[in-house]
């Protein structure tokens, strides 16, 4: 090795433990501190490129397989079974990207794939399978928009009206400031996705128009390491709330869903 | 299929080791993949979503990895398949919250915060094909032989390019530094 080599090795991987190398640098001075240099330059990059992680992202990230590991189990059945009585399938069935994935539709794998991915919900779902889909849904989406429980500023009960109106509700109040509006997706129907400051932190409050049955089935009370939810079901609407562990739900339950009036 | 309930049972078995496996994985390199995500992308939403996508993928195909030594250039792959795949697909159904949550909490001083926001600028600057090597080498920890397979480069060329990307940053970052002298 020679000095120009040596100094193309240690910009390359200033961290390097190669023997020889290490004891080139030690043999002179120069050497040395030009490899505490770098090493020092790398100590840099990396302090300036170590940023902060968000929250709570392994949990989200298992939250999300488990939900798509539920949703998948219809994805492999053949497409021409869409139209067979639904009410038989299980209750996973309701999912958004349902067709275009196995164009093939071989049936002995489709099926051993099934069977598979079935399994795979029922193992991560832990406790009761798939009775659980809908609160694991609700989960699932509270931490895809899980920056939207750190938000401050008010929206008004005018602001939200307007987009309720879309749906055909009007909410009379909240109780707390709404921090977050928006109109999302649930399982194919369109539905309004709320937070607002309860005494208790952030709750989310998910109005979906219950013609889908998008939150049909399943338990009414869920619940995962972090957050518990609660769904009540509507004749018009299933309305979903979500907050931190330990929260009393039922203090705003009644509250909520008096304040919602639809307008036929 | 019935009265098969040994294979099933095995099956469930099996099921439950992959999930622990996978587990594994999630826990053990998802922060470094964010941060690899992040500087590919520099949206924190998007570096997110594609984690996210990297772990589904890996979740439907972890059969193939064989070796769990090889579990970090095998998900380094996927998650650059998945980057360059990002403008053909179709978005998230959800709705997204804007961009406006990336808080550093860590306490450094004016001057390193300064420091380091110089550096990021410089290491944006790179063209691909020095900053990607050198992001591999010090976000993830990666080795010359598995940047090499992750980029399907030889391992020549690899180092070649880590040593021109530190010498380009230094280049640039002690023309900022007299250009501040000049400025003062």
């Amino acid at each position: 090795m020679d000095d120009l080599e040596f100094r193309r090795r240690v910009s390359a991987q200033p961290n390097s433990t190669d023997k020889e190398l290490l004891e080139f640098a030690k043999q002179h001075p120069e050497r040395q501190a030009y490899l505490d240099e770098m090493q020092a330059f790398d100590k840099q990059l990396s302090d300036a490129l170590d940023i902060p992680v968000p929250a709570g992202l392994a949990e989200r990230i298992l939250a999300n397989t488990a939900a798509h590991a539920q949703n998948e189990a219809p994805v492999s059945e053949p497409r021409f079974t869409e139209q067979t009585d639904v009410t038989k399938q299980q209750p996973i069935n309701n999912v958004v990207e349902a067709s275009s994935r196995f164009k093939l539709g071989r049936l002995p794998l489709a099926m051993a794939a099934s069977l598979l991915v079935a399994v795979g919900a029922f193992i991560f779902s832990g406790k009761q399978n798939v009775a659980y889909a809908a609160g694991e849904h609700a989960l699932a989406h509270v931490y895809h928009e899980i920056n939207s429980l750190q938000k401050t500023q008010a929206i008004s009960l005018e602001t939200v009206n307007e987009k309720f109106a879309v749906l055909g509700g009007h909410l009379d109040e909240l109780p707390g400031k709404v921090t977050y509006l928006m109109f999302c997706d649930f399982k194919g129907q369109k539905g309004l996705h709320l937070v607002f400051e309860s005494e208790h932190g952030p709750m989310t409050v998910f109005i979906v128009p219950s013609k889908d049955q998008s939150f049909g089935i399943g338990e009414d009370d869920f619940q995962d390491d972090r957050f518990e939810g609660h769904i009540n079901r509507g004749p018009d609407a299933d309305t979903i709330l979500v907050a931190s562990l330990g929260t009393p739900l039922e203090n705003y339950n009644d509250r909520i869903n008096h304040a919602i009036r639809w307008l036929h | 299929m019935l009265g098969n309930k040994n294979a099933n049972s095995q099956v469930l078995v099996d099921m439950a080791e992959k999930k622990t496996r996978y587990e594994k994985l999630v826990h053990v390199y998802h922060s470094e993949l964010y941060r690899f995500a992040y500087w590919l992308c520099r949206d924190p939403n998007i570096a997110e979503d594609l984690v996210q996508e990297t772990f589904l993928r890996a979740w439907r195909s972890l059969d193939s990895l064989l070796d769990q030594k090889a579990a970090k250039p095998w998900l380094l792959t996927i998650l650059r398949r998945e980057n360059a795949r990002r403008f053909e697909r179709k978005q998230f159904d959800y709705s997204d919250v804007e961009n406006d949550t990336l808080v550093d909490d860590k306490s450094v001083t004016l001057d390193d915060e300064m420091e380091q926001t110089v550096i990021q600028r410089q290491i944006a600057k790179l063209s691909d094909e020095y900053r990607e090597p050198l992001l591999l080498q010090v976000v993830m920890g990666c080795s010359g032989d598995e940047i090499a397979e992750i980029l399907d480069l030889n391992k020549n060329t690899v180092m070649t390019r880590l040593y021109r990307a530190r010498n380009q940053l230094k280049e640039a970052l002690s023309r900022d530094d007299e250009q501040l002298k000049g400025a003062s």
